[in-house]
């Protein structure tokens, strides 16, 4: 991938960060995948998502509406992320149409998947790091209305409050065993 | 606004760009995080899955990426990551083997 991309990801702290919540607890889950469809509902898109943008990767960690994107699978490359964009900036990442944007119409989330409209929300954790993404998509363009992405950005807060009821073993005092080898 | 890299199709070495991961990018997605102590955990990451580290299978790949993720939490997030690209890599593969395209 992108070194340079890869670098700005791969930050420590935000890493540490992501790795203080449980993110395989199946509550967690199922409160994720309810808010993402609570969206959807409120913003009449068929597809909403939570995100979690790792090193060189995003992990879907909630969803509602996302059968057959990605091909089933567990989350896609940072580089084909819209939510990465999201990540990088700390601010709301809107696509109207990726099929006319420079940056995305060649993504093969747009080329093969068929996206179409992106809106993406970042979750902003108490000490400031980005974990990932609350987004909404659709295979149709849209444009996005303020309230549409003040709705997004509250869900988002919803989506963080739900990951910090679920800390992670390694939430408190985390230090890699690799530093004690000496 | 940020310009993430999105490489047209055919113009690297795997489908858009994407080459399926190998021992070297498990490598390098460690330093990226680790930096000076990286040869240290790499080490202990080849000594647990009993490679060298020069192995270029795919078998080779899957026992790092499940070293890692039952490594510390950091680690285990890296392991977690390259296991989603060789998914992806993967299922695009298989895509166009299935259309045809020599891409």
């Amino acid at each position: 991938m992108s070194t340079l991309l890869h670098h700005r990801l791969a930050g420590r702290e935000r890493l540490e960060a992501l790795a203080r919540y449980d993110v395989d607890d199946p509550h967690l889950k199922q409160q994720l995948d309810a808010i993402a469809m609570r969206t959807a509902m409120h913003l009449h898109m068929p597809t909403a998502l939570t995100t979690l943008v790792l090193d060189n990767a995003t992990l879907i960690a909630g969803a509602h509406g996302v059968d057959g994107w990605m091909r089933g699978g567990p989350g896609g490359p940072a580089e084909w992320s819209f939510c990465a964009q999201t990540v990088l900036t700390g601010e709301p990442y809107i696509v109207t149409d990726a099929s006319r944007d420079p940056m995305q119409c060649t993504n093969p989330v747009v080329e093969l998947d068929g996206l179409r409209a992106y809106a993406g929300a970042p979750l902003i954790t108490s000490s400031g790091q980005v974990l990932g993404a609350h987004c909404v998509i659709d295979t149709a363009p849209h444009v996005f209305s303020e309230d549409e992405i003040a709705e997004l950005q509250a869900a988002a807060t919803d989506v963080v409050v739900a990951f910090e009821q679920h800390p992670s073993r390694y939430s408190t005092e985390y230090r890699p065993s690799f530093f004690n080898l000496d | 606004m940020i310009d993430l890299p999105h490489p047209p199709p055919g113009a690297s070495s795997g489908p858009y760009g994407l080459p399926r991961p190998d021992l070297d990018e498990a490598h390098q997605a460690l330093a990226e995080i680790y930096a000076e102590i990286t040869d240290r955990i790499w080490t202990q990451i080849l000594h647990q899955t009993g490679l060298s580290g020069r192995e270029t299978d795919p078998d080779a790949l899957d026992r790092v990426i499940d070293a890692m993720k039952s490594s510390d939490p950091i680690t285990a997030l890296c392991g977690r990551s390259l296991e989603i690209r060789v998914a992806a890599f993967d299922a695009i593969a298989t895509d166009r083997e299935l259309i045809g395209s020599p891409a």
